[in-house]
């Protein structure tokens, strides 16, 4: 039996260590002899510290001391060792856990317990501009995966002793670590306590991103629309964090979420802000419409064509009856299958690797566009549609939004095609509804439009100019 | 897993019958529609009906239907117009849809018979629209349905849309099935009708074809009155003319007038006109009408040699211009008060500003027109003359006059 505590002996104590851990290809132990006193252990694991920061710091100090030894652990560290962070302790699992973490573990013979030592090091990315978020003008970095180096990319935007990093562990078996980022004084106590209180809801063995944190949390998980914002942007957590909003980071996950989020941020790209108003307010009002498009083009499309006929123009309407003149199949089963193609397409395009990837272009453009259409299969407008129906709904420039959108547009050609018009107001008519009732944390979905908050409402329609931003806007979506 | 399927039933159920689904390309849109009453008092119904294939000038895709006439003219007869329609049925392949249709043609025969069952079909039908322009036809409304004319593909569509330069000759207006109706519903103005004649093809042909003697166009030509739901008698192009300068909507007219001796001319182009119509009731119970019109003009060509930026020159066009707005306006009133019909819906104007006096006409309202006094004062100023102000004369001309 061995027992939790580390005591003075080291050899007990290595094995209450490598009892746990001997099976570990990882594992590595450095058995050291000190000219003083003997004997002394360090343990790491192999990939996780910076051998060369270990060696300079500990392992060359401890060979060339030649005093007594001192008669407890960690002032014999602050004499003998030059590694900035360290940690003492007697607790087996905690040491255990900070050297699973990185950290060296140093045990000497005839000192009690252990002394844990910052060597955290090992391979890691740059923080390059993340792939589904970039910007012409702003910041061009973007979160990688150690939480910390994530950390530090927002402390470096808001240099104020108020912005705290709470530590959460989650996770039974990964321990993962996980940050509420929030200014102090800016953040609303209730959203602080409801996110605290959310996430330690959250039990599961491990986390492998930050969107599987955001589906634990989530008000409503029937929805189909994201409610927390999910952005590899440190720029842009650092504007929500202004706002008096939460940011929780995860570590190994390169994407931070935000709480609360409303349907309009949605909507904005950090590029807004780095764009005179003018620009800016035109391509929101742009990017509104895109979205709009990719959500209802494929429905009204098919409802125009198969119900009310009489309000295309007389010429668009004989040209588009000359298009499908050989075309088999009932509008709505055509533009249903069009619609599919180009998503096994899309699908196709982010699983295949990168040099095949040039492939799909051809393939999309000449076989199914140009081919279907000679062979009567489709419709040239049909093309058209569902063509522009894809690229609006790349203008959208959250990824997760556009995904909602992209599904919903499915529901709304159903049942445009099944009922028409009075189909095509239901389907919106529910959609609406259910935003109405939607909220992120306490937040209603669709404010500050509904509920209608005179003089916050018009940032959804422009971007106006920072000096009328009089207050900063901490807060705005509040009620 | 119940729910799924259950859902994937529905979908399934819905999409193999939708409700009142029907695709475009299994419609055929009626681009103009012509009612004839025949001698055995049946109505004939003739169809102008566009194949898409080709009425869309060929690149609309895959263009099956090769060659052929870019329109299908269908006619079927029945004792109703409904029944005509549906006779037609029985050998169209495609639906008929009317949501597209630009002009519906009566023919005279059937404007001489009444007009009633027809503007009841054509408001009660939802797919029928107000904006429908309606016309008579001088002779059979199925010849002009089914003639080739204009240089649009679809023959409808070029004769809706020279109805919209029809103002530049003001000798017929464009008249939508909303107007025609609310002629035909209302005491004071009646309902009135551009006429389509069909001439001889005015156009040469085309530049690789020869003249075909066969073809014939389909020209706009005067108006027809209605009385009481039937044809109360047609204007020529003088009277027209005259209604619609009283109406307001001569728009752009052109006039043509004699300058120095009878065989040159110059001809103005009214720019601007404005109308003001005061009604009374003189003592021995006749209505009676102070017309003022002042119109603007513009000079467009000029054949003889004319400087009219001197005012004797001016002011001797525009009392010629004058003198022939006059004329045709007294040739409109006297053609009012002959027939005893309002086509200027000069009642209107007495029920709107003596509604007192109404009263006493009210009964017999386009009767008393034949006792129609009026007093018709017409003022005419001559404005520019676009990008010729000086006259355009050669040296010789300027050194001694012409």
């Amino acid at each position: 039996m061995i027992e939790a505590a580390l005591r003075s002996s080291l050899d007990r104590n290595l094995m209450a260590i490598e009892g746990k851990l001997s099976a570990s290809e990882d594992f590595k132990t450095v058995h050291l002899t000190l000219a003083c006193t003997g004997r002394a252990v360090l343990c790491y694991m192999e990939g996780l510290v910076d051998t060369r920061m270990m060696q300079e710091g500990i392992v060359g100090p401890l060979q060339a001391w030649k005093q007594e030894l001192p008669s407890d652990l960690n002032s014999f560290a602050g004499m003998a060792l030059q590694i900035p962070g360290r940690s003492f302790t007697a607790d087996r699992d905690e040491a255990l856990e900070l050297l699973l973490r990185g950290m060296a573990l140093l045990l000497i013979d005839r000192l009690e317990g252990a002394l844990l030592l910052s060597t955290q090091g090992g391979e890691s990315r740059a923080p390059d501009e993340p792939v589904d978020e970039p910007t012409l003008r702003g910041p061009h970095d973007g979160f990688t995966e150690p939480i910390a180096v994530n950390r530090s990319l927002i402390r470096r935007r808001l240099i104020d002793p108020n912005l705290t990093f709470e530590l959460l562990t989650i996770g039974a078996i990964s321990k993962t670590k996980v940050n509420i980022v929030y200014i102090k004084g800016l953040v609303p106590n209730e959203l602080l306590n409801e996110v605290r209180g959310r996430l330690g809801q959250i039990r599961t063995a491990g986390l492998q991103d930050s969107s599987m944190v955001a589906e634990w949390i989530e008000d409503t998980p029937l929805s189909p629309f994201p409610q927390l914002n999910q952005t590899s942007r440190p720029d842009r957590v650092a504007a929500s964090l202004l706002e008096g909003r939460v940011a929780i980071l995860v570590d190994q996950a390169p994407t931070a979420l935000i709480a609360p989020v409303l349907f309009w941020d949605f909507l904005q790209a950090s590029d807004d802000y780095y764009e005179r108003w003018w620009a800016a307010s035109a391509i929101r009002l742009l990017r509104s419409f895109a979205v709009l498009l990719s959500l209802t083009l494929p429905g009204l499309w098919v409802l125009l064509l198969s119900f009310h006929q009489e309000l295309l123009p007389t010429p668009l309407a004989l040209s588009v009856a000359a298009g499908r003149e050989r075309v088999p199949f009932p509008t709505l089963l055509e533009t249903l299958t069009m619609e599919v193609v180009f998503e096994i397409l899309r699908e196709a395009g982010v699983r295949l690797p990168k040099p095949v990837g040039q492939t799909i272009g051809i393939v999309g453009a000449l076989v199914i566009g140009q081919s279907a259409v000679q062979a009567g299969l489709v419709s040239p407008a049909n093309v058209i549609v569902v063509a522009l129906t894809g690229l609006a709904s790349f203008v959208t420039p959250s990824f997760s939004a556009a995904f909602s959108f992209r599904l919903l547009r499915f529901a709304v050609l159903i049942a445009s095609g099944t009922f028409g018009l009075l189909g095509f107001g239901y389907v919106l008519m529910i959609l609406t509804l259910h935003l109405i009732h939607l909220k992120s944390f306490g937040v209603h979905y669709l404010s500050p439009a509904l509920p209608y908050m005179p003089g916050r409402a018009r940032e959804l329609v422009i971007r106006p100019s920072m000096r009328w931003l009089k207050s900063p806007k901490k807060r705005w979506w509040l009620p | 897993m119940k729910r799924g399927l259950s859902a994937a039933c529905l979908v399934l159920l819905l999409l193999t019958g939708c409700w009142s689904y029907r695709d475009i390309n299994d419609l055929a849109l009626v681009l103009a529609v012509g009612i004839d009453r025949l001698e055995n008092q049946r109505i004939l119904v003739t169809l102008q009906i566009a194949r898409p294939g080709v009425a869309s000038g060929g690149e609309g895709g895959t263009g099956t239907q090769g060659g052929g006439a870019p329109v299908y003219i269908a006619a079927a007869e029945g004792r109703s117009v409904f029944e005509a329609i549906r006779n037609i049925s029985l050998f169209s392949s495609r639906r008929i849809m009317w949501a597209h249709n630009k002009i519906i043609v009566i023919g005279l025969a059937q404007a001489e018979h009444g007009v009633e069952e027809i503007v009841d079909f054509f408001t009660r039908n939802p797919e029928l629209r107000f904006r429908t322009l309606i016309a008579l036809a001088e002779g059979d409304a199925k010849d002009v349905v089914s003639a080739e004319t204009g240089m649009e593909s679809q023959p409808a569509a070029s004769i809706d849309k020279a109805f919209r330069y029809a103002d530049l000759v003001a000798e017929a207006h464009k008249v939508d099935v909303k107007e025609f109706v609310k002629g035909h519903l209302d005491d004071t103005s009646p309902a009135v009708l551009p006429v389509l004649h069909l001439h001889e093809q005015r156009v040469i042909g085309m530049a690789s074809k020869q003249p075909d003697p066969q073809a014939q166009e389909v020209v706009i030509q005067g108006m027809a009155v209605f009385r009481h739901g039937k044809l109360a008698g047609m204007l020529d192009q003088q009277q027209s003319r005259g209604v619609n300068l009283v109406h307001g909507k001569a728009g752009r007219v052109i006039i043509t007038l004699p300058c120095g001796d009878a065989v040159d001319k110059v001809s103005l182009e009214l720019v601007n006109q404005k109308v003001r119509i005061e009604p009374a009731v003189t003592s021995a119970a006749q209505p009676y009408f102070r017309i003022g019109l002042m119109v603007e003009a513009a000079v467009s060509s000029v054949g003889c040699y004319l400087d009219y930026k001197q005012r004797l020159v001016k002011q001797q066009i525009e009392g010629e211009l004058e003198a022939s707005l006059t004329a045709d306006i007294e040739a409109a009133l006297h053609w009012a008060k002959a027939n005893e019909s309002d086509p200027m819906g000069l009642g209107q104007h007495l029920r709107a500003k003596r509604s007192a006096a109404w009263e006493q006409f009210i009964e017999h309202w386009p009767k008393q027109m034949s006792q129609l006094r009026f007093d018709l004062q017409v003022q005419a100023h001559l404005v520019g003359g676009e990008l010729s102000i000086n006259p355009t004369a050669t040296e010789r001309e300027k050194r001694h006059g012409r």
